[in-house]
This record gives C-alpha cells, structure tokens and sequence, in this order.
C-alpha cells in the first residue's frame, strides 16, 4: 500500500503505466511531458503544492520525479492541477477527468487538441492510478 | 485582429472549447476561414457535466464565454464523451464521415438524439463550421 502522494506512490504509478499494454496501445505515437499538481490542503496532511513529472513517450514512461520545483515542473507539456482531495476523487474514479475539466474541476495547462485526440489514453492513465493500492495521507 | 475573443473569467468546458480552437487555428491557420463569414450563435451543453459554453460569431471572430445563448441557432447538447467524440471523428465535407467507424458511430448517435444538434437543418453551414474548428482529427 503506497500513501499518496509520495515518491512510493508515483513509483508504483509508473509501475503500472510501464506494464500496461492498454496504454501502449492508446499512447503508441504519444510524446511529451506531464505534470501533475497536487494542491495544497493544509488540514487534510497536504501543506504545500505538490508538484510530480512524469515524462510519456510512446507508451511507456520513460522518466518520473516527484517533488519537482514549481518552475521546472511548469515547462511540462502539459500541467494537470486540482486541490489534493480532488485527485483523491480521481483516483477513487468518483470522478470522471474529462468531466472534472468540463466542471473546471481540474485545470488543464497545454495544448488541448492533442489531448482530446489521445483521450483513450488519458483515460487509461487514470485507471492505473485507480489501480495502485492507495492509502490517502488524511486517512492514514 | 485575434479570431478568438474570449471572456477573462473562462472556465471549465468554455475555457476547453477556447483552448480546441485556438491550438487548431495554430496548427491549421487555414481553417480561420471557417470563422470568417460565419455569423449565429451557438450554446454547447455537456449534459452530465452540467457545463455550458456559448459562440458567438460575427461575421469575423467567434467570442467564447461561459454562459449559453437564451435563444441560440444551434444548441449541441451531449454527455461529455460523445462531446469529445464530436472532436475526433473524421469529418467528409464538414460533418462527420458516414465511411468510417467512428463517423457512422456519431451519426447514430445524432440520429438517436444521444447527441441532440438543434439547428442542423436549418443552419448546416453553422454546424459544419464548428465541427470544423472543434475538430482534432
């Protein structure tokens, strides 16, 4: 059981990610970099943002890092961000990313066309995250 | 003269719809002609999202803002993953492609109003120029 968020957590993650041959098949011709922001939620164990980089190319990931500096993090491709309880909805798949963003729920940094047309993938990548056993850092 | 004018507290669905046009008319310059000349309005619903967007086009740039038109030409009201497959289908002449498995997919859905397109008869050249700029494909 890895606590999210932790670099055990963005471990298994990638973990994941490498041997899913779902997501090779979505991201097959997919390059490029995202990041993830965790926004801070002091009462909930979150005291500061928390920025993760995981770098996507051709299906498999081929580079990951946590706790990246803001400014580095930032020059990703594409910057996913919401307050932490929202990616603990995310991960719980108690809500949908697309829909989230429709909601503006989640803000999307990037070019939007080229995510919308690796939608498939964008899905399969949040159904690993759902599948990483996850133990929520205000619940642990 | 920008194309794209957009209200400065866009979000959500509007703020995606924004984001689709202005990366294809970088990408694709050439489809800014689907902006010229269009005039109507336009209201975009993802159904179970609960999120609006509303087009405004006047001849020479489309204004995107969050709140639906009261009486729009064209209403596209749809759940959020058909409204995304409205993006990726492939398009013949403008509207999706009946050839392919994806274009009859949308077609079906359209004709059984799971994605409900008011306005098509009336004014299919105002539908074929948002399908092209939300197009991806």
């Amino acid at each position: 059981m890895a606590l999210f968020p932790s670099k055990e957590w963005l471990d298994a993650y990638v973990e994941r990610i490498n041997g899913s041959q779902d997501y090779e098949e979505a991201a097959a011709t997919w390059e490029g970099d995202v990041a993830y922001v965790f926004e801070a939620e002091p009462d909930k164990g979150v005291p500061e943002d928390v920025w993760t980089w995981i770098d996507l190319w051709h299906g498999k990931c081929r580079d990951s890092r946590y706790g990246v500096p803001a400014d580095e993090g930032d020059r990703a491709k594409f910057v996913i961000r919401a307050p932490y309880s929202r990616w603990k909805e995310v991960i719980r798949k108690e809500l949908d990313p697309i829909k989230g963003m429709m909601q503006g729920r989640l803000k999307l940094k990037g070019d939007l066309a080229t995510l919308v047309k690796y939608v498939r993938a964008a899905n399969e990548l949040v159904n690993l995250a759902a599948h990483v056993p996850t133990e929520f850092v205000d619940e642990s | 003269m920008d194309r794209i004018l957009a209200s400065a507290d866009l979000a959500g669905l509007a703020e995606m719809i924004a984001g689709i046009i202005r990366s294809n008319l970088e990408a694709h310059p050439g489809r800014g002609r689907l902006i010229d000349g269009a005039r109507g309005t336009v209201t975009i619903r993802a159904r179970d999202a609960g999120a609006t967007v509303g087009l405004a086009f006047d001849g020479r740039s489309v204004r995107i803002g969050n709140a639906p038109h009261p009486r729009p030409q064209v209403e596209i009201v749809a759940d959020a993953d058909d409204l995304l497959s409205l993006s990726t289908v492939p398009l013949r002449f403008g509207l999706p492609d009946a050839a392919t498995r994806e274009g009859r997919m949308v077609a079906g859905h359209i004709l059984r109003r799971r994605i409900l397109v008011r306005g098509l008869l009336k004014h299919p050249g105002l539908v074929r120029r948002v399908q092209g700029l939300l197009s991806v494909s």
